[in-house]
């Protein structure tokens, strides 16, 4: 086998472009000694573990400059202004900065500025990004913060927040990472509850079908309203506080950052849940229907944790253990207990 | 800058798209950046021409935003683009030029490993693989870094560049076997494998 030969098979291999008989061959010439196998191993190692990241220093004037120009185009509506600007001579090009580093100045004080001005304020939309079963997504928010959305969820927020306020209206499950702006004060808004931030990371739950509005704080700071009776409730790190949506009952309690933070990882953690609690939250995790064939309902208690993992495997282990057989027909699921 | 999945930048793509977002425009900008200005200094040679050519990339992107989700594979329009707009730029400026700029790409386009985790690996070693990439034939580089760095594919590449799939090919096996020459002679000073395997133990213990 030619050497050159080789190196393109690795190089296929390493770029996933490599078909079943080249990949044959590979293997061939790996088993022929373990120098070829160290020569793999460099490679691959180089390949994925040393990556090059090539970083301009420039880039965040070059950004300033294109704002600028796309402010320009849009204020002239004449989209060939941006153009214009590639073929001044070098001559100029200096003066040019100049002017782009004042304009961009003033762009960017216009921007610090912009509410006061009405040429800029834009009317506001409403933005609803709602879920089914199965889905989950990660929003960024006109502010930079950001929210996992769970499934079976929805959110709303305008496209951008106004001067003394940035309020978002959430049914279901979402964790938020909010920029902190103590002029602007965040607030989630649940049926039950309205959360009261100013920079902070923390998961809001208020699923129908479970009765409750749970919220969990993982660092900063929030302050819980109940919508009527205006009762306020400070919450400091690892503290949640749960209210019955009939009884209105409010407790309070220590998180448990597995269960309440850990799904937007991708982790489904059980502790002691009984049977209708798993087949709820699987049901949801996946975009799935159970079937349930000859339970009893016996107690239940299940522990686990799974990380990224498929929806047989986890049936497999918690089968093996409950001991029930199942079966998988597109979103169906089918439960058979012995 | 953290790694963002194809979701995330589906989603900040929506964003621009469907609600003007200039945050999400300059996340998508800090995506993108850096990788089409490294690849408009391979037609151009000139970092300003490249800074230009790119920002014109981006403007016309931002005009044309409400497309942007139509858009299948991202990357490959932007390169393609990249490369579109500097023929042009080539074309416009011919007499500009022939002018050589004395920039040093150095300080133009830093090149540095993105795993912290290689910072454990001396210094030298570092500074010679680095050194070694950055040295390989223009060409070969070139699509070196297109499919290693950019995730592109053969296929896209060989569009991009307008050249065959073959020829993809046989540069990349160069490259690896320019590599593996060039770096030989260090091997023997850094303990690499097990460097490796500890790192790998260490990964997989986090998880």
């Amino acid at each position: 086998m030619l050497d050159n030969n080789l190196n393109e098979l690795i190089a296929k291999r390493l770029s996933g472009e490599i078909n079943k008989d080249e990949q044959k061959v590979l293997d061939d010439w790996l088993a022929l000694s373990d120098d070829n196998q160290e020569t793999f191993k460099l490679h691959s190692s180089i390949w994925s573990d040393m990556k090059i990241r090539r970083t301009s220093k420039n880039a965040n004037n070059v950004f300033v400059g294109i704002s600028a120009a796309i402010r320009k185009g849009e204020k002239t509506d004449d989209p060939q202004i941006p153009k214009r600007t590639i073929s001044i001579p070098y001559l100029w090009r200096g003066i040019a900065a100049a002017v782009l580093v004042l304009v961009t100045t003033l762009f960017v004080f216009n921007i610090l500025s912009a509410k006061k001005n009405p040429s800029i304020v834009q009317s506001t939309h409403v933005i609803e990004k709602s879920l089914s079963t199965g889905q989950k997504l990660k929003i960024f928010l006109p502010d930079g913060s950001t929210v996992w959305l769970n499934a079976e969820s929805s959110i709303s927020y305008p496209d951008r927040f106004d001067d003394k306020s940035r309020i978002v209206k959430l049914t279901g499950e979402a964790f938020f990472d909010i920029t902190k702006n103590p002029s602007k004060p965040f607030v989630v808004k649940t049926e039950d509850l309205d959360i009261r931030v100013l920079g902070t990371k923390f998961n809001v739950r208020n699923y129908h079908n479970e009765g409750k509005t749970d919220v969990a704080l993982e660092s900063g700071k929030v302050m819980v309203e109940t919508s009527e009776q205006k009762n306020k409730y400070i919450l400091l790190p690892g503290e949640g506080i749960s209210m019955n949506e009939e009884s209105g009952e409010i407790a309070k309690y220590q998180v448990n950052p597995k269960t309440a933070f850990q799904w937007k990882d991708g982790v489904i953690y059980f502790n002691k849940a009984n049977f209708d609690e798993v087949i709820n939250r699987l049901s949801r995790w996946y975009g799935v229907e159970f079937t349930v064939e000859n339970y009893e309902g016996e107690k239940w208690e299940y522990s686990a944790e799974f990380k990224n993992d498929n929806l047989s495997n986890i049936l497999q282990s918690m089968g093996f253990t409950k001991e029930f057989e199942y079966e998988i027909d597109q979103n169906k699921v089918t439960i058979k207990f012995n | 800058m953290e790694k963002l999945s194809e979701r995330d930048i589906k989603e900040i793509m929506h964003q621009i798209a469907h609600n003007d977002d200039h945050i999400a425009f300059r996340q998508f900008f800090d995506l993108y950046y850096h990788k089409l200005v490294n690849f408009a200094y391979f037609f151009l040679e000139s970092s300003v021409a490249a800074e230009e050519v790119v920002s014109t990339v981006f403007i016309s992107l931002w005009e044309k935003r409400r497309k942007l989700p139509q858009i299948d594979r991202i990357e490959a329009y932007l390169f393609s683009s990249t490369k579109n707009k500097s023929y042009n730029y080539l074309r416009d400026n011919k007499r500009l030029m022939q002018f050589k700029e004395i920039d040093s790409e150095t300080d133009f386009l830093v090149p540095e490993f993105e795993n912290p985790e290689t910072e454990l690996l001396s210094r030298e070693f570092r500074e010679k693989l680095i050194q070694i990439i950055e040295e390989l034939p223009p060409k070969c580089k070139m699509i070196f870094t297109l499919i290693r760095e950019d995730g592109l594919k053969y296929r896209e590449v060989a569009e991009l560049l307008e050249i065959s799939v073959k020829t993809v090919e046989v540069q990349m096996g160069r490259a690896l076997s320019k590599i593996k020459t060039s770096i030989n002679p260090y091997l023997h000073e850094v303990d690499l494998f097990h460097f490796l395997n500890n790192e790998k133990i260490k990964r997989e213990d986090r998880k």
